[in-house]
């Protein structure tokens, strides 16, 4: 809109007096700018029209947060509740817990699981050997294909109290090793498992922006006697913020997302003390409980909180002389 | 000035790092840096690799070990590939999925990097941002299983293999990342293409899409592997199922050791699946994205737009 | 008024339910005759369906007992096949299901001799909508939401999402259509003893067609190689002996082919519960009024218990798993199903087959105290089946409907159940030497459009000719549980407590989340107290006081 109104500005100061608002001349102005970007709305309005469809008219569906909803009735005929669903999830003492656990862990996974693939598109990008690079790229992301019964189950017989570390470390005289079932570091488990599970994967998005990095750069600061360090400091790093911007925005609104079935799973050996967050609170009160409204009223408070967050996040970022979103 | 946009085609870097004679400017690190760096990404390969291996060791274990639960099997055997293709209809599955996978990607790709660039000059283009807008708080807000269900419903699109392409068109994350290397991507060829009088379709494609085969490659990777995986949605929208893609048959091969029906209603734990099993379904499920993966990967490589922004 | 009634089995959430008169909507108890004034609010009453046993198995069983709570055991299949039915169920029309699928997708009908010769021997069209697991409470609330209910529904009346399909009539009554000597005209779904259905009634009505199920479902078998290792041996006779074996089991360290051994590998709380005599999760006190288990002193020495061997190092440190894939030790005692233990051909002929050096059994479970152990039974029925209220509205087709229903329900021993189960001779099977039918791996796929929502008869336990060595020991132990066992004061009312089946899922995971973690030493026994309070206040009070009512109104 700054645009809009340093190009009307002048068009309607000089003749009109303040009385007359410049309602005309901007409306022209207006259409005329939709007239020259004709073109950009034949790229627009399929998009827009697909998320109309897909996205916004589905989503009516969710007034059944304000009802008592059951599917054989429909929205027409289940009970209106008012806003007796959102009192239920305020008023559950777990809701407090669920909620600590889910802001604790995703703290953690934007301190340590954010910057992991960034870390390690680097130093795989400063692999002299195509080949090993290659190779290596290959090695990291197969875990991501693995599902969170497999990755636990893995890591169990690594790290478990019956694994091969506590087999190693009571060789060794240290008994009762045991990472797997411990509530005061379960948080950091479970980062630790996404990091491991998503970062080679993470890399993928990284590797497409360091490709856009124009090697003119690397040359010219080499000409100028930067160091390997320097030229990374200067040249590679300024090359992924944007989009290391874009995904830590978009990372911050999603904050009370944190991997369900991963939680879920590790419940019964760490308890729900530790191991409970927004999802799998959700999960056992609104969904197994055949509670639609609560669930759903639960999917909007998220919702809501996750725009907040995204759009505060953009702000700052365009505070910060970086680009936003939008 | 269609020259420039063909100049950006044509001109690929020169590749000369095949062999060890690295440009001047790429002088190896020292010793110790390169030894560190060796360390650290034998740890890393190991630490990834162990679990793999352990998967495709479990697909192959003999039933008795795997039922003894063993660390790591000793004895192999092909009884779970077997079992799995035995009946025949995992062929079926795969064609199902091939097709969802590549008629998904390439229209998904289409059509966000359509609207991608439709909303890359949100400064210019009335409403713009206002569709921006709309689109991220799709990422937030989403309906529940029985709005999408009766949509599709609706639409006439139930046991229908385009019921798991066209609701996931458009990914709002995807078209978002593809925006963000658009809006990077060098204004003064586009400016310069403009003033000249080339259209925006031209630019478009001729200009943007070449520009920016790194991160298409990579969100058409996301895409393949979203239709790839397609699940939930596959066992709401398909009762035919000589129409589920091969995630939904692979998975009923986990399901066929749980005990049927009563265990649903005891509040017992049903027995359980065979691993071999579970584990032959993952390999088979992954294979496919292995093989895929190396050839996208050239696209990765550093310096695909060396020369361009001069042009 | 019909409206009200659905709402009171469920109990409407908070809108007016407390001013609807109670009284009288569940099915009355008194066993007069099995005459059931199911006054509901719509004021109709019936006579429960009369029952008329499956004719006799052409084989002598291995073990018969009129225990309650205990089936016949057979060892060997049936020699010949009787027929159950003598018409054609169908007349030409088309019947759709809605059915839990399990293994691989099925072939289409046209390449499938399985679903063709279905199709000739039921004279319908036979429609399945296949619903795997893994959804199938989604998938479930989607078909309902879609207003477009099949005529033949598999339900599981333990899931909230099924229940309230039934509470909201996408089901029929079938409550006169069934009553009395009406069910004769199906003699497969009259083969069902009262009990099963009078279980089963929602709001005092039939909407259901329950199976038979067993009272005990589950038992622990032990490995005979690590117990007869112990001082105390393979028959501990008290909770202090056994936890003494179990200990001394862990210290073996290893057992055969190195392979970690504990006493116990997974938690299961079932059969601690048996030993310490806990009683069902809702009991009458002996003041008659209802209690949760945890608030029995029994229940707060089980755990001490527990919580000592868990320290001891008497459970595998991953025993807190649920995925059983995470678990690689032997076990001393395990918790296992009859299903795969006994009426399969692996079992415990497998296990040790797969360990060549370990020896198992069945273990007999002492109670704590020396006595007896308290079995709680399961209740009387298990998967049910439903149909369409829009369909039932159609006599002729509600008749064609339950027909078929008739047929695919044929009880074990039959020609229709064999032919249900596992094809066609010749192509699907072959009649092995032991007398069991061979399926062809080739043609499994075929058989996918099976129903198995509903079972009628014979409910023996049915083992495998591999299972023989063990069917002894397997029938003592499984009669001695039988002896002990108690039927749940709840039983029957089980979905009469709206809270519960809402809060049901939260509160049984607070539950699990606590016991779990006194177990394994999180939390301690003396937290019990504030533990019972909080459950209570979260949700729990509120089950309490509609369960009195429920347990009331039926006394009365």
């Amino acid at each position: 809109m700054t645009v809009g109104t340093t190009v009307a500005g002048p068009a309607t100061t000089t003749v009109a007096g303040p009385a007359t608002p410049p309602v005309q001349p901007r409306r022209n102005v207006l259409l005329q700018r939709i007239w020259r970007e004709r073109w950009a709305y034949t790229f627009i309005i399929p998009g827009a029209l697909f998320f109309l469809v897909f996205a916004y008219v589905p989503m009516l569906g969710n007034v059944v947060a304000f009802q008592d909803f059951s599917p054989f009735r429909g929205i027409a005929e289940s009970p209106w509740v008012g806003l007796a669903n959102f009192t239920a999830i305020f008023s559950d003492p777990q809701v407090l817990v669920a909620l600590r656990n889910t802001l604790l862990i995703a703290v953690l996974q934007l301190i340590f699981a954010f910057p992991a693939p960034i870390a390690l598109a680097l130093l795989l990008d400063s692999l002299l050997s195509d080949r090993i690079k290659r190779m290596v790229q290959t090695v990291v992301y197969l875990p991501y294909f693995l599902s969170w019964v497999i990755v636990i189950s893995v890591w169990q017989q690594v790290l478990g109290g019956g694994g091969l570390a506590a087999n190693i470390l009571s060789d060794l005289g240290v008994q009762g090793f045991d990472a797997m079932t411990n509530p005061d570091t379960f948080k950091l488990l479970v980062v630790a498992q996404n990091i491991w599970k998503d970062c080679g994967w993470g890399t993928i998005i990284f590797f497409a922006a360091l490709a856009g990095i124009p090697r003119e750069l690397y040359e010219a600061a080499a000409m100028d006697g930067a160091t390997r360090w320097q030229r990374m400091w200067n040249v590679t790093l300024p090359g992924l913020v944007p989009v290391a911007t874009l995904l830590l925005i978009l990372n911050i609104g999603s904050i009370l997302t944190v991997g369900f079935e991963q939680l879920l799973l590790q419940q019964p050996m760490v308890g729900a003390d530790a191991a409970e967050v927004l999802d799998t609170f959700v999960y056992f009160r609104g969904v197994i409980g055949g509670e639609w409204g609560i669930a759903t009223a639960a999917g909007l408070l998220k919702g809501v909180i996750g725009t907040i967050l995204v759009l505060g996040a953009n702000r700052v970022a365009k505070k910060l002389g970086g680009e936003g979103i939008f | 000035m269609t020259s420039v946009a063909s100049d950006v085609v044509v001109h690929r870097p020169t590749v000369r790092r095949k062999n060890s004679d690295h440009p001047p400017w790429m002088n190896p690190p020292s010793v110790p840096v390169r030894a560190l760096k060796a360390v650290i990404i034998v740890l890393i390969i190991l630490t990834m690799l162990y679990p793999i291996a352990y998967v495709i060791a479990m697909s192959f274990a003999v039933p008795e070990q795997a039922r003894a639960g063993v660390v790591f099997p000793t004895r192999f055997s092909l009884d779970a590939y077997r079992a799995i293709f035995n009946g025949g209809t995992v062929t079926v599955g795969l064609r199902n999925s091939l097709w969802i996978t590549v008629v998904g990607t390439v229209l998904s790709l289409a059509f966000s990097s359509m609207l991608a660039w439709g909303l890359s000059r949100t400064r210019e283009v009335p409403g713009a941002k206002a569709v921006l807008i709309m689109v991220l708080a799709t990422m937030f807000f989403s309906a529940g299983i029985i709005p999408n269900f009766l949509l599709i419903k609706s639409l006439g699109l139930l046991d229908s293999l385009w019921s798991l392409i066209i609701p996931g068109l458009i990914s709002a994350f995807n078209m978002i990342i593809i925006r963000n290397f658009f809006m990077n991507l060098p204004r003064e060829l586009m400016e310069a293409a403009r003033i000249d009088g080339a259209g925006e379709w031209r630019i478009f494609l001729r200009i943007a899409l070449p520009l920016s085969k790194p991160v298409l490659a990579v969100m058409g990777l996301f895409y393949a592997v979203a239709y790839w995986n397609t699940y939930f949605n596959a066992l709401l929208y398909i009762s035919d199922n000589t129409k589920w893609p091969i995630q939904v048959v692979l998975q009923q091969y986990v399901l066929a050791g749980v005990q049927i029906p009563g265990a649903m209603v005891t509040p017992d734990q049903p027995p359980p699946p065979g691993i071999t099993l579970q584990m032959a379904v993952i390999v088979l499920a992954t294979v496919p994205i292995l093989v895929v993966y190396p050839f996208l990967q050239r696209y990765f490589t550093s310096g695909v737009l060396t020369g361009a922004i001069k042009g | 008024m019909v409206e009200i009634t659905r709402r009171n089995f469920l109990g409407a959430l908070g809108v007016a339910a407390g001013s609807i008169a109670v009284g009288g909507t569940l099915a009355s108890c008194s066993s007069e005759g099995g005459t059931t004034a199911a006054g509901s609010g719509a004021g109709a009453s019936f006579k429960l369906p009369t029952y008329k046993p499956a004719p006799d198995l052409s084989v002598e069983p291995f073990f018969t007992s009129d225990t309650p709570g205990m089936q016949n055991v057979f060892t060997k299949p049936v020699t010949s096949y009787f027929k159950s039915v003598d018409r054609a169920p169908g007349s030409g029309g088309t019947v759709t299901t809605f059915q839990l699928t399990w293994g691989e997708p099925s072939r289409k009908l046209e390449d499938n001799p399985y679903w063709q010769e279905l199709n000739a021997r039921l004279g319908v069209d036979f429609q399945p909508t296949f619903v795997p697991q893994p959804t199938f409470d989604q998938k479930f609330a989607t078909m309902l939401a879609s207003g477009d209910v099949p005529d033949l529904v598999f339900v599981n009346d333990q899931s909230a999402v099924n229940l309230q399909g039934i509470r909201d009539g996408a089901f029929a009554d079938l409550s006169e259509v069934l009553a009395g000597d009406n069910i004769l005209a199906w003699p497969n779904l009259a083969a069902r003893k009262e009990e099963i259905w009078k279980a089963s009634l929602k709001d005092g009505r039939i909407y259901q067609i329950p199976s038979p199920a067993w009272a005990i479902t589950n038992l622990p078998a032990m490995r005979t190689d690590l117990l007869g290792e112990t001082s105390v041996g393979t028959a501990p006779k008290d909770a202090d002996e056994l936890f003494t074996a179990l200990k001394e089991v862990s210290g073996l360290g290893k057992g055969v082919g190195g392979q970690k051994v504990y006493g116990i590998n997974q938690y299961d709380p079932v059969m601690w519960r048996w030993m310490f005599k806990v009683g069902a999760e809702w009991q009458l006190d002996d003041n008659g009024d209802l209690i949760h288990m945890t608030q029995t002193p029994e229940y707060k020495e089980m755990l001490s218990w527990l919580a000592n061997a868990w320290n001891e190092g008497i459970f595998d440190p991953v025993a807190m798993t649920t995925n059983p894939a995470d678990i690689v030790s032997g076990p001393g005692i395990q918790w296992r199903a009859v299903t795969n233990t006994f009426q399969t051909p692996d079992g415990l002929k497998q296990n040790e087959a797969d360990q060549p050096g370990t020896s198992w059994d069945y273990f007999d479970i002492p109670g704590y105290d020396g006595t007896a152990p308290v079995v709680v039974r399961n209740i009387p029925y298990g998967k049910s089946t439903c149909v369409s209220a829009e369909a039932a509205k159609d006599s002729d087709r509600l008749t064609e409907i339950l027909n078929v229903l008739d047929y695919i329900s044929a009880p074990y021993g039959s020609e229709e159940a064999l032919f249900v189960g596992s094809g066609i001779e010749g192509r699907h099977y072959t009649m092995g030497a032991d007398g069991y039918p061979v399926l062809d791996e080739k043609y499994l796929p075929e058989l996918g459009v099976q129903y198995v929502g509903v079972t009628s008869g014979d409910n023996s336990y049915r083992g495998h000719p591999n299972q023989e060595p063990w069917a002894q020991s397997f029938s003592n132990v499984v009669e001695r549980l039988a002896q002990n066992s108690i039927v749940r004061d709840l039983e029957g009312l089980e979905s009469s407590s709206s809270t519960f089946i809402s809060k049901g899922a939260a509160l049984k995971q607070q539950w699990d989340d606590f016991e779990r973690g006194v177990v394994a030493g999180r939390q301690s026994v003396d937290e019990l107290d504030s533990f019972i309070s909080s459950y209570m206040s979260a949700g729990g009070e509120q089950v309490r006081s509609e369960y009195s009512q429920a347990l009331e109104s039926r006394a009365s």
